[in-house]
């Protein structure tokens, strides 16, 4: 394995207590997997990552498990999350994550850079607010 | 009282002018914007004597409102054949503010058969036009060291470099970084290097000596304005502190500058690579902003207190939001670039397939040495690279191309320095990113769609900062445009224009945004201290539009139509990876941004 780089087949190691059946789907490649790249403070669930390099956990796939749960399961809240991907798509809290996904985690403080958007009216990142000119 | 300066190079003369009552209101962009539509004629040529290059520091340059010392140039860009402005941090903005001059208008040109170079020395109430031949052929970074030891009251500098001396359209126009260790602080798109050199104007310095902070015409509104607005900026996770109370990384931009989006583009799918041919780049994390981050720790370690590299730099005096950097050489722990952000990472890196990150700052050092715009010197390139001249990834080669720009004689040289429209048709490439003759920027146009309306709609050809969707489109305001796919983007591509309008006008940094966006009081503060610097209310999307509209209406009269407000066919028929989707936004749907202007 790459450095960089760690397999974790059993969803129960992240604490994954609430979701009591983790439904492997068997292939014959072996139990279907997600791959998940780690960006920032969030790369130190790998052990002797670097920040130069990729930072890749492959995590067993549970199915129908969503976004939310699959985070929860690797033991991280939303606070410390900023934009995160699955396949490319910016992931909501319900998305359900799909075997063989790509899956992007970036700690609250990666974001996307912006600019003007603010004049035109708040809601992009507060969710709270129920202003929105679009 | 801010005053105008006018400098005519054809006779070597120059006057002060007050400002008109309809100029009280307009700096930076909008002044530059306002005198290139008033006083140039849309059909001149860009690099001959009827063109004007005009500067002009923003609002609130010079006074102690937080990342606000931005400066602006304009003219008639050579490059596209429209008008342009472009921005930037560095020393002058502050400078000229402080001594009161809102705008500098060099019109004219020495007589074409002159071999004769200019330095304007402009100072409190005062200003010289120095010939100063032996400035001209050398390299910016020797450039600006010698103008500190020959005026050590430690001034600002923009100019053009070699290749703006040659008149050619990549020539940006540099500045100086705070310390004057580099002439990064870039104003580089348009080839307005270009027209600074058709004047014969190597260097405008700036020195401050005597001068003040600008007066706000409401003083105390506007000091309370500036300190809610720093606490604002301090404490949110983009803008704010360098680490936080338990001592980890903190504040995105201080950490890791704005190649932060290096790993986000490429995660999003829509990180241009290999010449527009991908959307992911295998190579993204050996360039990102972390990688940057950690050689910076890495030589610190290793160097002491020899060590220059930095993050968390200030590209300005009172820069709270310090994105800039200093890359070292990881040998000596020397300074190689200042800064290497994000848009240049991706052309100079990800675009050609380069990632060695120290190919690419040694790429970024040259396009800063020669006075080259780094986004259009990478998409150039990729042309190189694109008609099979020099291979993907090889960033040696693409280093020895550069450097042969500084052979006068050299053919190639000459190229390099040419722009991407230039090199690719006479290298016979039919994949050339251009709008209006201006190269594409960081984001792929396929999968984030707003951002190619930008890039196709706004006057200056395509630029991501004249109405930057990304975040908007990619993270999904509520409603209609959580879709980066989604097709209706006129709305959203015209409100950012109009608002980025308003912001290049202020001096604020573009980035002020991030912050002010999620803090309902970071936004009124930023807003209470233009008003109040002006006494008066200013309507942020009318002050843009009436800027957007003296821009397309000389677009107009320089014969542009809605048929430049195109992208290049290939991004409508070649599918993108990995999302493999074209963009297929109608021309209607384009159109839509400014009908009615």
């Amino acid at each position: 394995m790459a450095h960089g780089a760690r397999a974790v087949d059993d969803p129960y190691e992240f604490g994954m207590t609430h979701l009591a059946q983790h439904m492997h789907e068997a292939t014959a490649q072996g139990p279907p997997r997600i791959e998940i790249h780690l960006y920032g403070e969030l790369r130190s669930l790998v052990p002797g990552s670097r920040p130069d390099e990729d930072t890749v956990m492959w995590v067993a796939h549970v199915m129908n498990e969503t976004f939310e749960q699959l985070t929860s399961r690797m033991g991280l809240t939303p606070e410390q999350l900023g934009d995160c991907f699955i396949d490319g798509t910016l992931a909501k809290k319900s998305d359900i994550v799909p075997s063989g996904a790509r899956v992007a985690l970036f700690p609250y403080n990666m974001v996307l850079l912006c600019g003007g958007q603010h004049l035109k009216g708040h809601g992009y990142t507060r969710g709270e607010l129920d202003v929105d000119y679009y | 009282m801010s005053k105008v300066l006018r400098v005519n190079m054809t006779d070597l003369t120059f006057k002060w002018e007050k400002l008109k009552p309809e100029q009280e209101h307009l700096a930076g962009r909008a002044f530059t914007s306002h005198i290139v539509s008033t006083e140039v004629d849309p059909m001149c040529h860009p690099l001959r004597e009827r063109n004007k290059f005009v500067v002009s520091p923003g609002l609130l340059a010079g006074t102690y409102a937080p990342s606000s010392g931005r400066v602006s140039v304009g003219a008639k860009s050579p490059l596209t054949s429209g008008i342009k402005e472009a921005n930037a941090g560095g020393l002058t903005g502050t400078r000229l503010a402080r001594i009161g001059v809102r705008g500098l208008i060099l019109e004219g040109a020495p007589p074409a058969a002159s071999k004769d170079w200019y330095t304007l020395l402009v100072g409190k109430d005062k200003c010289e036009i120095v010939k100063k031949n032996e400035y001209a052929g050398l390299g910016t970074y020797d450039l600006i060291a010698r103008i500190w030891k020959e005026y050590p009251s430690k001034p600002g500098i923009i100019g053009c470099g070699l290749a703006g001396q040659r008149l050619q359209k990549a020539a940006g126009v540099f500045g100086n970084n705070v310390e004057n260790t580099d002439a990064g602080r870039y104003a580089g798109r348009g080839g307005l290097g270009a027209v600074l050199g058709s004047k014969h104007v190597v260097a405008i310095v700036s020195d401050d000596t005597g001068g003040a902070v600008p007066a706000a015409k409401e003083n105390d509104r506007f000091d309370a304005a500036r300190k809610t607005f720093v606490k604002s900026l301090d404490a949110h996770p983009i803008t704010g502190k360098l680490k936080d109370d338990k001592g980890k990384p903190f504040g995105a931009l201080k950490n890791y500058g704005t190649n932060v989006l290096q790993n986000i583009l490429n995660e999003a799918g829509g990180l241009p690579t290999r010449a527009f041919h991908e959307g992911r780049f295998e190579g993204a994390a050996k360039i990102s902003g972390e990688a940057v981050h950690e050689l910076v720790d890495r030589t610190r370690a290793k160097h002491g207190d020899k060590a220059q590299g930095t993050y968390g730099h200030a590209c300005h005096p009172g820069c709270v939001m310090a994105c800039s950097n200093a890359v070292p050489y990881e040998d000596t722990g020397k300074l190689q670039v200042s800064p290497l952000e994000y848009e240049t990472v991706w052309a100079l890196g990800t675009n050609l397939g380069i990632s060695v990150l120290k190919d690419v700052a040694e790429l970024n050092r040259l396009c800063n040495d020669l006075g080259v715009d780094t986004i259009e010197t990478g998409n150039t390139l990729a042309m190189l690279m694109e008609a099979g001249m020099i291979k993907f990834g090889d960033g040696p080669a693409a280093i020895a191309a550069l450097k042969e720009a500084y052979n006068p004689k050299s053919y190639l040289g000459r190229l390099v320095c040419s722009g991407a429209s230039t090199t690719g048709h006479a290298l016979g490439v039919t994949r050339i990113p251009v709008v209006k003759g201006q190269s594409l920027p960081a984001y792929d146009p396929r999968p984030i769609r707003g951002i190619g309306v930008t890039y196709a709609t706004n006057p200056m050809g395509a630029d991501h900062t004249s109405g930057y969707t990304i975040a908007a489109e990619i993270l999904g305001i509520k409603g209609k445009v959580t879709d980066p796919r989604d097709l209706k983007k006129a709305d959203l591509s015209r409100a950012f224009q109009s608002t980025t309008a308003y912001l290049d006008s202020s001096g604020y940094c573009l980035f002020v945004a991030f912050c002010v966006l999620d803090d309902d009081a970071g936004f009124k503060a930023m807003t209470d201290t233009v008003d109040s610097f002006l006494g008066k209310k200013i309507d942020v999307t009318e002050y843009g539009t009436a800027v957007l509209k003296a821009e397309r209406g000389f677009n107009q009269r320089a014969g542009f139509t809605e048929r430049d407000d195109r992208l290049p066919e290939f991004f409508r028929t070649e599918k993108l990876p990995p999302h493999n989707v074209t963009f297929d936004v109608t021309d209607a749907d384009i159109d839509a941004v400014f009908k009615g202007f």
